[in-house]
């Protein structure tokens, strides 16, 4: 591993439709260090998850590099950015985006389908991920059956099974409730602490309490970059959220 | 978890959607193995027809009448009570110099008489003679029972050889596209005076076995054996010996028709037609051969024909499937932009889609083999007269199973490359 996971220079992003030009990333320059754990923050449009979606190899950039430990991401092909985002990248959206017809077993093998592994290794690699995700009584529930918190939780053992480096979180906690959005931050809070580099995109003040930085986005520039508070446990959280959060 | 499992779990999922899609698939599998069943036993009934009658000669008196089907084949110019040929005219043909190549004569009186409520059509034929013209002839085993001898053997035998096998009801003709035997039942018995062979219908009307006495102008006669059922005129008929036949019908010395076989290598068809005419100027001389090659051109416009509907059914069914494909892709889009943002290549994803339309398509193939034989089996005696059992062959069944397989493979391209060409941040718009 560099000692740069992700190295942004200079990213700009333009959409053109027509006569219109939206500028949705102006210049971004971000370093983050393996082991880190970074909240987005910013206001709807600001470009947070344009921002996301290029470092993980979804969007084009129209200037700028990126690298992620030390790979130039836009100078690989369509393909073998698949490669990489199967390799280097666990994926958490909003919403869960699960597969409604795969049961949470299936669903979190889904990133080991076209890997090397054999069907054996490939489920008790995904059995282990639910077990981190404290989930395996339950992986042969299918999606709808069970909890929002659950969902949340079946995502991010998907996200984590091939042990990628670096987790890529799309306003995780967004659909969920309070006690259940701590719990899934503590989660991400243990996977960051067991050397997991996680990159979040929130809206959710009190999740910054959760990550060791908090960079806020405006308008497509990078208008903030700050080491937030970080909270030991639960109970603080709790206490916090009592009396107002960390606003 | 594999891209088969994946693809096999959607199946599932989805349906009443691939329900419709099996379903518009199978039709078209359906209406081709239905078109090319059909068109196929048409062509063996024809290639029986034109291997083993198709170089008989027929020779009728001439008169403005009815058409007269004759093993299958429409000859005109024959009318039942209408013999104006006479036994003369066979030595006429013995004394051609072209008769070294005359393999049979088989000479005919044909007539109808009244018996209780039914008009009974007698052919008054010398049996062994009327076997050899007619390969098709076979005596039915269960009209046998009763009969002694050489008779029993004979038609024990004919069974055995058959493959042309009739139901217990007598309904039906299984065609056996591979096995036609055609080969000629030898030592069939001349027939004496008081003895007559029944066509199958006609036993079935007079509800007459073998074995037992039919009554005709208070003579009684000895049914000797019942024909099997072969769709063609030869069920309607009281066969009987020729001389009683032209005593009982009050036409002594009289013919309606003198069939001929021929040896075409040594004496060539159309010489012998010509000389036929030389020496026959009353009658009319028709080739069978004529007749088939006729309907047999008939049957390849069919077939073309058939080609054709079979094969734009078919490319109408594989656009459903196109299109249908198409559509699951449009709703699948998100589902599509997950397996791609969590490292699915494109190719990956191109093989889930048409691994799907694979297996909706190889089990498209299984049901419309069998609902096309089904079809085939319904539809067949209105067109071609007969009732056929088709038999289940497992080559045609891999067949049509292989080409739908690879018909749904192609079906899937354009749905599947659309599926691998998403841009996934497009189709996880909201990342």
């Amino acid at each position: 591993m560099t000692a740069n996971l992700i190295k942004i220079e200079g990213i700009t992003k333009t959409y053109i439709t027509g006569n219109t030009t939206l500028t949705a990333l102006k210049e971004i320059n971000l370093i983050v260090p393996p082991g880190e754990s970074v909240a987005v923050m910013g206001p709807s449009g600001s470009g947070k998850s344009t921002l996301l979606s290029i470092i993980g190899g979804l969007n084009l950039p129209s200037s700028g590099a990126i690298t992620i430990d030390d790979i130039n991401l836009y100078t690989l092909s369509r393909e073998r950015r698949a490669d990489f985002r199967r390799e280097y990248l666990g994926f958490v959206f909003q919403q869960f985006q699960l597969i409604p017809y795969l049961t949470a077993l299936e669903n979190v093998m889904l990133p080991l389908t076209t890997t090397g592994y054999s069907s054996r290794q490939k489920r008790e690699m995904a059995l282990q991920s639910l077990e981190k995700v404290n989930l395996l009584a339950r992986n042969n529930h299918l999606p709808n059956q069970l909890s929002g918190g659950e969902q949340e939780r079946v995502a991010i053992a998907r996200a984590i099974v091939n042990e990628p480096p670096l987790i890529l979180a799309d306003e995780p906690t967004g659909s969920l409730d309070t006690n259940t959005a701590v719990e899934i931050m503590e989660l991400f809070r243990r996977l960051n602490d067991n050397g997991l580099t996680i990159l979040m995109v929130t809206h959710n003040p009190n999740n910054t309490a959760y990550m060791k930085r908090t960079i806020t986005m405006q308008d497509g520039m990078l208008t903030g970059d700050t080491h937030s508070l970080t909270v030991a446990d639960s109970t603080t959280v709790k206490l916090l959220d009592k009396v107002g959060g960390l606003k | 978890m594999t891209l088969f499992q994946i693809a096999l779990h959607n199946l599932k999922r989805r349906k009443s959607k691939m329900f419709f899609m099996l379903l518009g698939l199978s039709i078209a599998s359906t209406a081709v193995v239905c078109i090319f069943t059909i068109v196929s036993s048409m062509q063996v009934t024809i290639s029986r027809q034109l291997a083993d009658i198709g170089a008989n000669i027929i020779i009728t008196a001439n008169s403005e009448s009815l058409s007269f089907q004759y093993g299958g084949i429409t000859i005109p110019e024959l009318i039942y009570d209408a013999a104006t040929l006479s036994e003369s005219d066979l030595e006429t043909i013995k004394a051609l110099p072209d008769s070294v190549g005359i393999i049979t004569i088989s000479p005919k009186l044909t007539g109808t008489l009244a018996h209780k409520i039914h008009q009974l059509v007698i052919t008054g034929s010398h049996l062994p003679s009327e076997f050899s013209v007619k390969p098709w002839l076979r005596f039915h085993e269960d009209h046998d029972q009763g009969n002694s001898d050489d008779e029993i053997d004979v038609a024990g035998s004919a069974e055995e050889e058959s493959s042309t096998v009739s139901e217990a009801d007598g309904e039906e003709m299984v065609m056996d596209y591979h096995a036609l035997n055609l080969e000629r039942i030898r030592d069939v018995p001349l027939l004496a005076h008081n003895e007559i062979v029944l066509g199958s219908a006609v036993a079935a009307m007079l509800e007459i076995a073998g074995g037992e006495i039919l009554e005709v102008n208070d003579k009684e006669y000895s049914v000797v054996a019942v024909l099997e059922v072969n769709g063609m005129a030869d069920d309607n008929q009281v066969f009987m010996n020729l001389e009683e036949a032209q005593t009982l019908l009050g036409l002594p010395g009289e013919l309606t028709v003198i069939e001929l076989t021929a040896d075409f290598k040594q004496v060539p068809l159309e010489t012998l037609i010509r000389h036929l005419e030389d020496v026959l100027p009353h009658a009319t001389i028709s080739s069978v051969s004529q007749a088939v090659t006729r309907r047999n051109e008939l049957l390849s416009s069919f077939y073309r024909f058939g080609l054709l509907s079979g094969s734009l059914i078919f490319f109408t069914g594989l656009l459903f499937v196109a299109l249908t494909m198409s559509s699951i892709v449009r709703e699948r889009t998100r589902e599509i932009g997950i397996f791609r943002a969590i490292g699915f290549r494109g190719k990956e994803v191109f093989k889930i889609i048409t691994i799907e339309t694979v297996l909706l398509s190889i089990f498209a193939g299984m049901a419309g083999y069998h609902g096309g034989l089904f079809t085939a089996q319904v539809i067949a005696p209105s067109l071609t007269g007969n009732a056929l059992k088709i038999p289940w062959q497992l080559l045609p069944f891999i067949a049509t199973v292989c080409v739908t397989a690879l018909a749904g493979a192609l079906a899937a391209v354009y749905p599947s490359l659309k599926a691998a060409r998403l841009d996934p941040a497009e189709a996880l718009r909201y990342i």
